[in-house]
């Protein structure tokens, strides 16, 4: 497949947003190309002793994607909420449909080795995760997108609070409490 | 959950998070009163604030990335899983280096099952070059045959040009983590490790140098024993190498891990078995301290770049305390002692001292400076951990000393002043602890502190100015001062061993410096007396200490070396019978202790007081017995070489032996044996000196073989080779002598060699060129005299050498200068022999003298040439 120019990959999002799912359909494996890509090469960056990069993974997939510069959003907290909502879903997505059946009925689990840098207590999956979301948002819909905003557009407390117009704090303190509840969910709900 | 509700829960619980225990739960008391739902609801959320630290912190693309990835490398592996490359099918990946992928396999057309590491080497490296150095260096490393080695069988190019390896399949961990997973103590951990620096050894033996030594590379396996992988490997990846690519612009990837590269390697200069000395000394920071001598200081490459090359590392019993707060919760201190099965305390008392000296020294920046081999980085560890003096220990302070005076070009007097204040400081400490004497511990720990200022002024400060010129008086202030300070503590510490073994080695010091003043090149006169009283002292303390404690090898070794001391002040005040006493009760405690602990140290020892002994009965014409124990010596030294056949300090008691040999024998008239050992004696030194030209103790030891071989040869009348060597040595001696006006040494030496040539020229006829070197010699020893007028050495040699001018003269009937010579030798045996009444040589010569002086009128007469 050709690689699409940022400027399609800018007006499949933005149609998108105003509402055509079918657009989501055609972004996806455009996503999941590079997020392919971005990951092997941090893969081969860490066989040469180089550390895997935290910072930005997702900055660097968007980035690659789309043209910011021609990005006519009303500003840029909008594109960074979009972007968090579109990398959700299609994360959702890939986790739903890849061949990892195998570890526990077509979610990804990730265990502590599996994923060294990451402590997801205890088995939590990102498809559970999606799920005690949703019950988050209907309880208090703004800790819901701080944690969208956090966890799948990788955003900082400092780019969050940006987005949402809240304080610094605020996010601070709603990050705290969403964490713990939504864990407190995940262990409810197995 | 109704929004008041929330709004409630969610506040309550932001104000719980700041409380802990007891008061958190007095907190919930007060808000949540009879509200037991609520208390539920704030206790449920609250239960998971622990576990929620790290939950969701990292991004949930990164994880998929991860996988991604993983998932990706499956599926390469797919491919190749189940083939066959070369006589090997491919049965697992079980890693992934920095030279490409390892796979499991077995050997498939054998009877039985082989099993393999195949190492795939990376895309990239598939020139013809590379394949061609691939064979070469394949067939070096595979004759590296060591237990803590893992061997390569073969190696070779797949159907698709990939290259690849062959080595032994170990089933192990790396050995950082082996000794984490097994909580093994510091003890252990360097047993473990003593393994692999054997393997490097072994290797430098074979003269392949590793390159990239690391933790990965060492597998440990159940059964405990450590492998290294991947011997040369670095090399022939390293596309550096490659002829006709030196060009700026081609981008090389060097194969080495930079967190264990030596600045050297970071630089791209040359690499040595230095290189993995240093790579070694980081794995067992590693080990020791769980983390790299660098992470404070670097979290970028080029920072890491920067710290290997310029940054000193921390002490690694600094680093296993010190709470920087850090993300990686495996390195805090208490992580780190668990894994070793101690407390951070003890972690840092363990490493204090000894270990931290082994460690800075096997890292320090400059190749030259580090352990000279893997051996001696072993010998150091070994030696701490049998409790005996480690060489590193001694370095460290006069290294910075040195480095620190270099580099501010601080006057020495400046830093003799700085210490001092140091000590005034010091000097109220004491009058305070004795006031706080009913603060018993406190006091303990002050005199501690004390002994600890006092011991590194006695040892580092004193031995890091010992060489710079001028340094005698400072020194001296010095020492005295601590000495002083010692006897304080001595008084008030209630005998404590280590205070009264530092004493000891006070009175020591400034007996070494009494006993250097009576050097002449020191420019003072004789104070071998003081030095004596000194020792003396020195001894009893010693000997008391030994006494003690038998059990200690330290504390017998220190009453050794003291007892040496003394006996060269014996040896050098012409004191034979006192010297070959304190020698034979010498080898009378060296012979008990090798029973119990027998080391390279002990035997080295031993050895060296055969040729003390020797020394001494050479002196007293036993040349049988001297004989004796110089060939007891050459066996011990000998033996100890072939185990250690890099070690400088043994090859030099190799060539010791030899040396002194060739001249007892030479004394006792067997020439040709006495040649033969300075032929020996001459393959180490020219091996030595060509290795190392500006050596000038090598070249002594040359000048010493080139002048024994050149007397042995032409006494027994083989003159074809004599004139060539006593000139080659008196080219040798007179550079030396011109270099250094002031030494001594170099001009008694060269005063010697010309006497030789002039012997040698006499028994060859040559009458007026003899003449003229007897001359020249005479003028040396002469001026020799002015500088060290009570030597008794020179008064003995310059004798000699008038005798054999003398000689010459009478035969040239030059009856005035024969007599004027032959008396003034006589006059100077005579006092020689007042001083040693014992020294046979003194005796025998003076005999010749008067026998030549009676001779001498009938000598008038003209000769008739032989």
């Amino acid at each position: 497949m050709a690689l699409p120019s940022n400027h399609e990959v800018t007006q499949l999002l933005r149609a998108w947003t105003s509402g055509d799912e079918s657009a989501l359909e055609k972004l996806t494996p455009l996503v999941y190309d590079e997020l392919h890509s971005v990951a092997r090469r941090c893969m081969a960056g860490e066989r040469t002793g180089h550390t895997l990069q935290t910072t930005a993974l997702v900055n660097e997939v968007y980035l690659r994607l789309v043209d910011c510069a021609k990005v006519n959003w009303q500003d840029r907290a909008h594109f960074f909420a979009v972007s968090a909502q579109l990398m959700r879903r299609i994360l959702i997505d890939f986790a739903r449909s890849r061949g990892y059946q195998k570890r526990g009925g077509g979610t990804i689990q990730i265990s502590l080795e599996e994923a060294p840098l990451v402590c997801l207590e205890p088995d939590g999956d990102i498809v559970a995760i999606d799920r005690a979301l949703k019950s988050l948002a209907a309880v208090d819909e703004r800790k819901s997108k701080v944690v969208e905003l956090r966890f799948f557009g990788g955003l900082s407390i400092e780019e969050t609070a940006d987005v949402l117009r809240v304080s610094v704090e605020t996010v601070g303190r709603d990050w705290r409490l969403a964490k713990v509840w939504l864990l407190r969910e995940l262990s409810q709900g197995t | 959950m109704e929004n008041a509700r929330w709004l409630q829960v969610e506040e309550l619980f932001q104000q719980a998070t700041k409380l802990e225990g007891r008061r958190r739960a007095d907190f919930l008391e007060h808000a949540c009163g009879e509200d037991e739902e609520l208390r539920q609801e704030l206790e449920s959320l609250l239960a998971q604030q622990k576990k929620s630290a790290e939950f969701l912190e990292t991004p949930a693309v990164q994880l998929l990335g991860q996988l991604i990835a993983k998932q990706a490398k499956l599926e390469d592996d797919h491919r190749l899983i189940g083939t066959t490359i070369s006589h090997y099918r491919v049965v697992e990946r079980i890693g992934r280096g920095g030279m490409g992928d390892v796979f499991r396999a077995v050997r498939a057309d054998e009877a039985y099952e082989q099993h393999v590491a195949l190492k795939l080497i990376s895309a990239g490296r598939h020139s013809t070059f590379f394949i061609n150095r691939l064979r070469t260096e394949r067939q070096i490393l595979a004759n590296l045959d060591h237990p803590n080695i893992a061997r390569l069988f073969d190696g070779g190019t797949t159907d698709d040009y990939i290259p690849y390896l062959v080595m032994e399949y170990i089933r192990g961990e790396p050995i950082t983590t082996y000794c984490d997973n097994h909580r093994l103590s510091v003890p252990d951990r360097l047993k473990l490790f003593l393994q692999v620096c054997s393997a490097v050894q072994y290797a430098h033996q074979h003269l392949i140098i590793h390159r990239d030594v690391k933790p990965d590379n060492i597998l440990v396996t159940a059964d405990g024993v450590a492998k290294l992988m991947d011997f040369g490997i670095a090399k022939i990846l390293d596309a550096d190498a490659e002829p006709g690519h030196g060009h700026a612009t081609m981008t090389v990837t060097r194969a080495f891990t930079p967190a264990f590269a030596s600045p050297e390697q970071i630089k791209g200069e040359a690499i040595s078995t230095a290189s993995d000395v240093y790579s070694l000394g980081v794995v067992l920071y590693q080990l020791l301290t769980g983390q790299s001598p660098y992470w404070r200081s670097s979290h970028t490459r080029h920072e890491l770049a920067h710290a290997i090359c310029d940054v000193e590392p921390e002490k690694p019993s600094a680093a296993v305390i010190s709470s920087v707060p850090v993300a990686d919760d495996k390195v805090s201190p208490q992580c780190v002692s668990l894994c070793r099965n101690t407390t951070p305390d003890k972690l840092h008392r363990t490493l204090s001292g000894e270990l931290d000296q082994i460690l800075l020294k096997a890292l320090r920046k400059e190749p030259q400076h580090r352990y000279p081999s893997a051996q001696a980085f072993a010998d150091d560890l070994q030696a701490y951990t049998l409790g005996l003096p480690v060489s590193a220990r001694r370095g460290t302070f006069s290294y910075r000393a040195a480095k620190f005076m270099r580099r501010n070009k601080v006057g020495l007097s400046v830093a003799v002043i700085v210490m001092l204040m140091m000590f005034a400081g010091a000097l109220a400490v004491v009058r305070e602890a004795r006031i706080a004497r009913t603060a018993q511990f406190r006091a303990e720990q002050r005199f501690e502190a004390l002994r600890k200022l006092t011991n590194s002024m006695l040892f580092e400060f004193h031995d890091s100015i010992e060489k710079l010129p001028g340094s005698t008086a400072p020194r001296e202030l010095v020492v005295r001062r601590s000495l002083e300070y010692l006897e304080q503590i001595a008084a008030e510490g209630n005998n404590d061993p280590a205070t009264l073994r530092d004493l000891a080695a006070g009175y020591e010091r400034i007996g070494r410096i009494k006993a250097e003043e009576g050097h002449p090149h020191l420019g003072g006169a004789g104070s071998f007396q003081e030095a004596h009283e000194l020792y003396k002292k020195a001894l009893t303390i010693r000997q008391k200490l030994a006494a003690a404690n038998p059990e200690d090898v330290g504390l017998q070794m220190d009453l050794l070396g003291t007892m040496l001391n003394i006996a060269a002040i014996y040896t050098a005040l012409g004191d034979q019978d006192d010297a070959l006493g304190v020698y034979q009760k010498q080898l009378a405690i060296e012979q008990r202790l090798e029973v119990r602990h027998d080391s390279e140290d002990l035997r080295y020892k031993t050895a060296g007081s055969h040729i003390g002994i020797a020394d001494i009965q050479q002196t007293l014409g036993a040349y049988d017995s001297a004989e004796d124990h110089l060939r007891q010596a050459l066996a011990l030294n000998q033996s100890l070489l072939d185990k250690n056949p890099t070690s400088l300090r043994l090859l030099g008691g190799v060539w010791r032996s030899h040396a002194y040999l060739a001249m007892v024998l030479k004394f006792d008239k067997k020439y040709t044996e006495a040649a033969a050992e300075s032929r020996r004696g001459l393959s180490i030194s020219e091996k030595l000196t060509s290795r190392d030209p500006n050596d000038s103790e090598f070249q002594r030891w040359l000048i010493n073989d080139y002048e024994s071989l050149c007397a042995s040869l032409a006494y027994s009348g083989f003159f074809s080779e004599v004139r060539g060597l006593c000139s080659k040595a008196i080219e040798i001696n007179e550079a030396m002598v011109e270099s250094d006006s002031n030494n001594v040494q170099a001009k008694a030496d060269l005063a010697n060699t010309n006497m030789t040539m002039g012997v040698a020229l006499y028994l060859m006829h040559s009458l007026e060129e003899a003449l003229r070197f007897e001359h020249r010699a005479d003028a040396m020893y002469r001026d020799v005299a002015r500088q060290d007028p009570d030597s008794l050495t020179n008064a003995g040699d310059h004798a000699t050498a008038l005798i054999y001018a003398a000689r010459i003269e009478a035969r040239l009937h030059q009856r005035e200068s024969a007599h004027r010579d032959l008396e003034q030798a006589e006059k100077m045996l005579e006092e020689a022999i007042a001083a040693s009444p014992k020294n046979k040589h003194f005796s025998d010569t003076l005999e010749e003298a008067r026998a030549a002086l009676k001779a001498l009128p009938n000598d008038t007469a003209p000769l008739v040439a032989h």
